[in-house]
């Protein structure tokens, strides 16, 4: 009752049967909002299999790119989003088991720290959301996708190229094995254990259908530069 | 309340027909708290659900399968560990005997019963094979030694699965002592290397569990299986073996709450008690949140009281609240 007035917190959790989420200050509930469906997707949700990578998508076919936190797959996808491509997620891409396609999980997109001014000169003013300053994650803004995000968020694309980015380095571009990629898509998937066979299986198909480069980038605009040019070679 | 929805729609699956969104809405989230989501979803046909439930359901049943497929390997890399027979318990036990309690069940750890004298060896094979003790408390570990019916918990550092050694079915300190050679002495083979209990020893098992132990949490999950378990039991020798494990009171009030909730005795003469229990088992509101929190607060007192002397008990809920724990 006190927790009202003295320190008003949030507590968000996922459906029954998920390990308990921390509470959070109550002006971080956005975050919090997120950070509870993220666990309930990544621990709940078992008719996909789920890789934890941003998707954006043209002429109905799919990039997916996957990293650490901090690799720029988000604010990629953010850009790419506003410059001609739907985005189809920041935060999970959803593998067809049965048909290998990849379906979006449209949201608000978790801008941090240096990517919010970024986003920011380019996204309009309406579509960005309050400043949480000093999270667990650092300062995070939130940008509201383009509306045909929301509108097709049923309409699934056939992956078409894999990027593994790498923000803060010289631009290079590195070919990966098709077993280091399997590996790493494991460590990206929070349900593949748990699909057991039928994720193999689609990751298998995966990994063998589509083709994957690391990609290193100083900037954003050569981030953008680059996969234009390796989405023309590739996909 | 959507507790009592849940038993009706196990009980009487067309009946999910009638269901509105509000409904179903409850339904499933009563269904996923009590995880019996994956015998709900193999009970109602999906002619029956909307368009938007049928997914749900059909996603359950994958999950299900899943499970038992996994909850069959553990048991299998058990017997192997341990080189002999092992006396599946729970639902294992059920999966692998292809029991309707099985059905859709959610399956958490292995659990398996040896004799006690056996617990030590039990334990040195299961660590070479790769499991590890799950909690480095030392007071945790000499209580559940001295005290409890099982070995603490481990879990195999490879796959991440829990495994529970038990010797007997109840807390030493329990008031009722359930004849655990008897049990051992009575288990049934269904393969090489699987055995389960007797199917009247199953129902005393999970009859145990659930009224003369717990705080029947989940306890909606027990009765279903105590439901479908009394379906290939002889009800004379049962009663017989209630009455040698000391739980022939318990015994015969679940078959009365199974009846009444699951059966076809909703006539069922229930007393006072009864009801009290059954307001238990079904204090869930319409998002399968639990509701009643007093009542479950004695529930959980009531736990306790039935595993340990007064004494002790104060004595072992000091020593809980001096590390920090609080019961919810």
């Amino acid at each position: 009752m006190l927790r009202r007035w003295v320190r008003p917190s949030i507590f968000i959790t996922g459906d029954h049967g998920l390990a308990d989420a921390a509470p959070m200050r109550l002006s971080h509930g956005l975050l919090a909002a997120e950070m509870g469906m993220n666990l309930q997707m990544a621990l709940g949700w078992r008719r996909h299999l789920l890789l934890h990578a941003s998707s954006v998508e043209k002429d109905g076919r799919a990039l997916v790119m996957t990293g650490e936190s901090g690799s720029g797959k988000s604010t990629l996808a953010a850009q790419l989003g506003e410059r001609g491509w739907r985005l189809m997620g920041d935060e999970f891409a959803l593998l067809d088991l049965a048909t290998g396609a990849v379906f979006p999980f449209p949201r608000l997109i978790s801008l941090k720290n240096g990517a919010i001014s970024v986003i920011a000169g380019e996204a309009p003013g309406e579509r960005m959301g309050p400043l949480l300053a000093g999270t667990a994650k650092g300062d995070i803004r939130h940008l509201v996708p383009r509306e045909n995000a929301v509108a097709r968020m049923r309409e699934g694309a056939k992956p078409a190229l894999l990027l593994f980015p790498r923000f803060g380095h010289a631009a290079d571009v590195r070919p990966v094995g098709q077993g280091e990629v399997f590996m790493r898509l494991t460590q990206a998937s929070t349900n593949y254990v748990a699909l057991g066979e039928a994720g193999f299986a689609a990751l298998t198909r995966f990994v063998q259908d589509v083709p994957a480069r690391a990609i290193d980038f100083p900037s954003g605009e050569a981030a953008i530069a680059l996969v234009e040019r390796l989405w023309e070679e590739l996909a | 309340m959507s507790g009592l929805a849940l038993a009706r729609a196990l009980r009487e699956p067309a009946t999910v027909a009638k269901l509105d969104a509000t409904g179903w809405n409850a339904l499933i989230a009563a269904a996923r708290a009590e995880r019996l989501i994956g015998t709900l979803a193999l009970r109602v046909q999906d002619m029956q659900a909307p368009q938007p439930v049928a997914p749900i359901l059909a996603d359950a049943r994958l999950d299900a399968e899943r499970e038992a497929r996994q909850a069959l390997w553990e048991a299998d890399r058990a017997a192997e560990a341990l080189g002999g027979p092992v006396l599946l318990l729970k639902g294992t036990a059920y999966v692998a005997a292809g029991l309707s309690a099985g059905e859709g069940r959610f399956i958490g750890d292995l659990d398996i019963l040896t004799a006690r004298e056996t617990l030590d060896e039990v334990a040195d094979r299961l660590i070479a094979a790769g499991w590890e003790w799950v909690k480095e408390d030392a007071y945790d570990d000499a209580y559940y030694r001295q005290w409890m019916h099982e070995l603490p918990p481990m879990i195999h550092r490879e796959r991440d699965r829990m495994i529970d050694v038990h010797h007997t079915i109840l807390p030493m300190t329990a008031r009722q002592r359930p004849d655990a050679a008897a049990m051992l002495a009575d288990a049934v083979s269904i393969t090489e290397r699987l055995s389960v209990l007797s199917p009247e020893d199953m129902v005393c098992h999970s009859v145990a569990h659930l009224l003369a132990d717990g705080d029947m949490a989940g306890g909606l999950r027990n009765l279903w299986d105590i439901h479908c378990l009394l379906e290939k039991v002889d009800l004379q020798w049962l009663a017989v073996r209630a009455e040698r494990h000391g739980i022939g009171r318990h015994v015969e009030q679940a078959q009365r709450l199974a009846a009444a909730l699951y059966g076809d005795g909703r006539g069922e003469r229930l007393s006072l008690w009864d009801r009290v229990v059954m307001w238990r088992l079904l204090a869930r509101d319409g998002w399968g949140r639990e509701t009643r929190k007093l009542l479950r607060f004695a529930f959980y007192i009531r736990s306790h009281w039935l595993r340990m002397p007064p004494m002790m008990l104060a004595r072992h809920l000091f020593t809980k609240w001096r590390k920090g724990h609080r019961p919810v």
